[in-house]
């Protein structure tokens, strides 16, 4: 072990670089005209390419021989730059990339121009925000994660669900950050739309399998969300009215150059619209109330530059979801009331300060907090006339998780054939699985009664090694190691996760790439295998039950056909274990121990991955397609007989057009088919048998439903067309663009669940006769859209 | 250009109406339609209780049905042979089947023999239950079953305050020894029989679980196998206990009855509750339903 320590060492020291004499070019890339930082641009050498991609925080660093050297940058969107310099000491330098935005009218949209053969990275997916932003989308809310469910390997739950299933995996074992921090719960409205607001954000990354060691805490997959840092050199506006919702984001300096900010917040306003009819609907039934559903975003950072070497970036989210319905109704002196409120959110911040040690050492420091919380109260009591309580009886819920973390994460690139990352963080988890509270008020006394779960406290530890190593030209590995621990009820457990993705450069354009990872997640969701409902539980790892585990292989091949058009092609074999469940019979809202109402298994999924995609020109788009094979295996469920993920989706395809008609029109279009979700129901029944005492030598018998195996029926294929055109104007002062579209425009009837019913009638003999139907419920038939945006 | 912008407008419009129009079935906003159930495939459903000291049987042979059908005994009988083998001596009868559907019981597709072969059922032996459709509708079904051993109860002590129920009321204890067998992994039933009457028993044991019945309770030996576990039993605290008779109704129960019993309550305590997770019932009955049960019984008279 010490010898390879020794040899790699070697290595990184005998570089070409450090024999002669070399010097390290280093600094930010950014946007010329908001001088917002551009993440995995290209920097290299125009004539050697020898290059490196900059940080998710737009700096990069890049030694070369000392002498003239032709230094380029490109980053799609952008017009490539390319200088010479005489490299006679270590230079720092900002390199601003000018947007095609503002040499034509059309704006290109696509991939950026990363070549997919040279990455020794697979099952990774960069989707730009103006991507994302022109995908048609359900009632016109542009989605980030809706946008990831047309990937091969990334599916959707049910009907308009935002839920990631990536590879097998639920929703839990995605990682997704925002700025750094974990965002517990990522939807609204029960899974219909996602909490990221498109118009803050600038830049998603997808990781699906091959993670670099640098992530850790999650089985599935990295959704890798960073917040746009604000305009540095003038004040920029944008926002949108949608059927559901209104946003409206500003950015700009305080100090130019210096310091930035940006807001964004969103809000539906169904309930502010609806309210004059809902109370008089309650007036026209002699009640006084209110009812309605919204939710919002609020979204808000500042960035401030103190010097070329140390950046501070102070982000902030929070977003709700509340659901009320209040009614009174007056009896003689006193008014009869009824509530129930059903709220549920998140708070995420963080603080990073970047600072640039030398050319070649860059870190930067994070402190986050994240905090889900889930409140809802159902009660009735009396009032007097003046509203005053006289007595109540109320029972209340509440769960949530609230963490906080601290991390720092150096990049060390000591010549162009390494850039080796490391770094350590710590996060305290404070978990709440689901408290009830009691109230009574009677006679002016109050009653108030706490059962359920206690609160855990746990600490999670991580540390990783990462090297992107350009072993020959034609080989590159990216190779890692992640440890981490978990302090929990006077229990540690500690893991080693390896990591390595590897790539060899095959002729014209293509690669073959392999990798293999280990994972292992600490907390767990405990949900019902449904719709996302915020009463699902975060849980920790706790003496009894298990950390989840995983490992992944994954062999792929990537071909760039031409300056156009890409093709990949991924086989992945993932297998997990300790995952948890509901105990057959167990469910929600029972005060037992939550760890007496879970049982821990085992999971599979493997399958075959297709994306080809043109990602410029005025047609642009991606084909996805995925054949896969999802299991599960618990010992307390099933018999312990093996069975079909709810999500085990053997054929899952997604067609994503888009087409620039003119420089005011574009029209897109998406079309996705999925093979029908797998769910457990009965066709028949019989008498079951039970024996009682020796004494009355009786029997009892009930009536049981045969259920022979768990998700044994599967629903119909799911199958939508979206279409959607935006007309784009530049006015005056600001553009302004008008888009309209449908949803599920040939309205087809897609299964959101299925149920069995008794339906009876009348035979020609005049005999009431039963017969048992299943029925497929459906959501969503085609359902238009209109939305007016404008950005100034 | 604005023309041509209009133009695209108007289209796109005319393009979305169409389609909203050629959707427009008679069932364009109907969200619930029916489809086709999974073919019923028609089994054999099995169940035997049988107690080694019983001199006997009586075994039903029925059939499942489809969900929403009016359960009868028209409906649920037909015409089916019973043959129980002995494997370790390959001895085997057949259990006559009675032509009176409602019987003893009112159990349906009735087998039934009070004329069992001389030492036929014998502890650890193991048994193969055949069920057959006469009329070849149904494919024949089958059970292993392994007559389980006796386990020796060394006491059973009767304690008058012994705290409280669950439920917070005073509770009195019966606590017994169970000699538990160390070579196998075992499965006890208890209840507990105030002058001969079954009463509410429970107890906080993490061996212990409800049965379907509430004075039931299933042990699984697996947290004190060998060893000499105590089982605290709570019962209702009675004024007049000395005029009282406590015994303990225990049998020692096959693992495939404890999964059958404990899966059965499960999902008849679940069948309305949209918030848990399907249950299905346990058989031991291979290419059927149901389950054949062998078990030993005792009653312990309480001290």
């Amino acid at each position: 072990m010490r010898l390879i320590y020794w040899l790699l060492l070697l290595q990184i020291f005998s570089s070409p670089q450090l024999t002669g004499q070399s010097f390290t070019i280093s600094g930010y890339i950014q946007d010329a005209q908001s001088a917002e930082k551009l993440i995995a641009a290209n920097i290299y050498n125009a004539e050697t390419f020898d290059g490196t991609v900059s940080n998710n925080f737009g700096y990069f660093s890049l030694t070369l021989d000392a002498g003239p050297q032709k230094l380029a940058a490109s980053y799609i969107g952008y017009q490539s730059f390319e200088t010479t310099l005489n490299l006679q000491s270590d230079t720092i330098i900002t390199i601003e990339l000018k947007s095609t935005a503002e040499l034509k009218e059309v704006e290109i949209i696509a991939e950026r121009q990363k070549d997919i053969s040279q990455s020794a990275q697979m099952s990774e997916i960069d989707v730009p925000i103006s991507q994302i932003k022109n995908i048609p989308a359900f009632l016109g809310e542009t989605d980030v994660l809706k946008a990831l469910q047309l990937l091969p390997g990334v599916q959707s739950g049910g009907e308009g669900q935002s839920g990631l299933y990536i590879r097998g995996g639920s929703p839990d074992q995605n990682l997704i950050l925002l700025d750094g921090t974990p965002v517990y719960n990522v939807s609204h409205l029960f899974g219909f739309f996602s909490v990221f607001n498109s118009d803050a954000i600038k830049d998603v990354r997808l990781i699906k399998g091959g993670y670099p060691a640098r992530y850790g805490g999650r089985l599935s997959s990295v959704v890798d969300i960073n917040l746009k840092e604000g305009n540095m050199k003038s004040i920029h506006g944008a926002g949108s009215i949608g059927i559901v919702s209104s946003k409206f984001t500003l950015e700009g300096p305080i100090i130019k150059d210096k310091t930035s900010f940006i807001v964004s917040g969103r809000r539906t306003y169904i309930d502010l619209l609806l309210k004059p009819v809902i109370q008089s609907e309650f007036r026209d039934n002699g009640e006084e109330g209110d009812t309605g559903y919204y939710f919002y975003d609020l979204n808000a950072k500042i960035n401030h530059v103190f010097s070329e070497k140390d950046r501070l970036y102070a982000s902030f989210y929070s977003g709700d979801d509340r659901f009320y319905f209040n009614v009174r109704e007056v009896d003689g002196d006193f008014k009869d009331f009824t509530k129930s409120d059903l709220g549920w959110g998140n708070i995420t911040s963080a603080i990073r300060w970047n600072h640039v040690w030398n050319p070649k050492l860059f870190s930067n420091l994070t402190f986050t907090m994240s905090h889900y919380n889930l409140d809802t109260e159902v009660g009735y009591g009396t009032n007097n006339l003046n509203n005053d309580i006289l007595d109540e009886i109320s029972i209340g819920y509440t769960s949530g998780i609230r963490d906080f973390a601290a991390k720092i994460d150096f990049d060390w690139v000591p010549n162009p054939n390494h850039f080796i990352r490391f770094g350590i963080s710590g996060i305290d988890h404070l978990f709440k699985p689901g408290e009830f509270e009691l109230f009574q008020l009677e006679a002016f006394e109050e009653f108030l009664e706490v059962l359920g779960q206690e609160e855990v406290d746990a600490q999670e530890f991580d540390a990783y090694i990462e090297d992107d190593w350009k072993v020959t030209d034609k080989f590159r590995v990216n190779a890692g190691l992640h440890a981490s621990g978990f302090n929990v009820q006077g229990k540690f457990y500690t893991s080693a996760q390896p990591r390595l993705s590897m790539r060899y450069q095959l002729k014209d354009g293509q690669s073959i790439k392999a990798s293999f990872a280990t994972m292992r997640q600490f907390i767990h969701l405990l949900s019902f295998e449904g719709i996302g409902l915020p009463t699902d539980l975060w849980l920790p790892t706790t003496e009894r039950v298990l950390p989840q585990d995983s490992w992944q292989v994954a062999l792929g091949y990537a071909f760039k056909i031409n300056e156009d058009w890409d093709l990949t092609l991924e086989a992945y074999y993932r297998s997990m274990s300790n995952l948890i469940a509901y105990k057959e019979g167990s469910g929600l809202f029972e005060l037992n121990d939550w760890q007496d109402r879970i049982t821990q298994g085992n999971g599979d999924s493997k399958g075959i991955e297709l994306f080809l995609q043109k990602k410029t020109g005025r047609f642009n788009g991606w084909l996805g397609y995925t054949l896969s094979f999802t299991n599960r295996q618990f010992d307390e469920l099933n018999f312990g007989n093996e069975f079909p993920y709810r999500y085990d989706r053997r054929h899952d395809i997604s067609l994503v057009a888009n087409y620039e008609l003119g420089p005011k029109v574009h029209i897109a279009g998406t079309w996705v088919y999925g093979t029908g979700n797998a769910v457990t129901l009965s066709n028949n029944q019989y008498i079951a048998w039970h024996p009682r005492l020796r004494y009355d030598r009786s029997f009892l018998n009930t009536t049981v439903e045969d259920i022979t195996d768990r998700n044994n029926f599967r629903m119909a294929p799911y199958h939508r067309l979206d279409i959607g055109v935006n007309f784009i104007k530049q006015k005056k002062k600001f553009k302004r663009i008008w888009s309209i579209g449908a949803y599920n425009a040939y309205s087809n009837n897609n299964p959101f669940f299925v149920y069995g019913d008794t339906e009876s009638y009348t035979d020609d003999n005049g005999n009431i006769v039963s017969d048992y139907v299943l029925k497929q419920q459906s959501l969503f038939p085609i359902i238009p859209y209109v939305k007016y945006s404008f950005e100034f | 250009m604005k023309v041509i912008t209009t133009q695209i407008l108007y289209t796109t419009l005319l393009m979305l109406s169409l389609v909203t129009l050629i959707s427009c079935g008679e069932d364009f906003f109907e969200t619930n339609i029916e489809i086709d159930p999974p073919v019923l495939e028609e089994k054999i459903v099995g169940f035997a209780f049988i107690n080694l000291e019983t001199d006997e049987l009586e075994i039903s042979a029925s059939v499942n049905a489809p969900i929403g059908t009016q359960i009868n005994s028209r409906n649920f009988s037909f015409n089916s042979q019973v043959i129980i083998n002995k494997l370790s001596t390959n001895e085997s009868f057949e259990v006559e089947r009675l032509q009176e559907i409602t019987s003893i019981n009112n159990i349906f597709g009735q087998h039934f023999t009070d004329d069992i072969p001389l030492n036929f059922f014998e502890e650890g032996e193991d048994y193969e239950f055949n069920f057959t459709d006469l009329d070849n509708i149904r494919p024949d079904a089958t059970a292993a079953v392994t007559f389980p051993k006796k386990t020796t109860i060394s006491d059973a002590v009767f304690e008058y305050e012994a705290g409280l129920r669950e439920d917070g009321d005073e509770a009195s204890s019966i606590t017994i020894t169970i000699e538990d067998d160390s070579n196998e992994h075992n499965f006890y039933e208890i209840a507990v029989l105030l002058n001969t009457s079954p009463t509410f028993a429970s107890t906080i044991d993490l061996s212990a679980t409800k049965g379907l019945q509430d004075d039931f309770l299933l042990i699984d030996d697996s947290s004190f196998n060998g060893e000499s576990k105590e089982l605290e039993i709570k019962v209702f605290r009675i004024s007049d206990p000395e005029n009282a008779t406590y015994q303990v109704e225990f049998r020692d129960i096959t693992e495939d009855y404890f999964k059958y019993s404990k899966t059965l309550k499960s999902q008849v305590d679940n069948e309305d509750n949209p918030f848990s997770s399907p249950v299905p019932v346990f058989s031991n009955v291979e290419n059927g339903l149901g389950i054949i049960s062998l078990f030993q019984e005792q009653v312990i008279d309480v001290k």
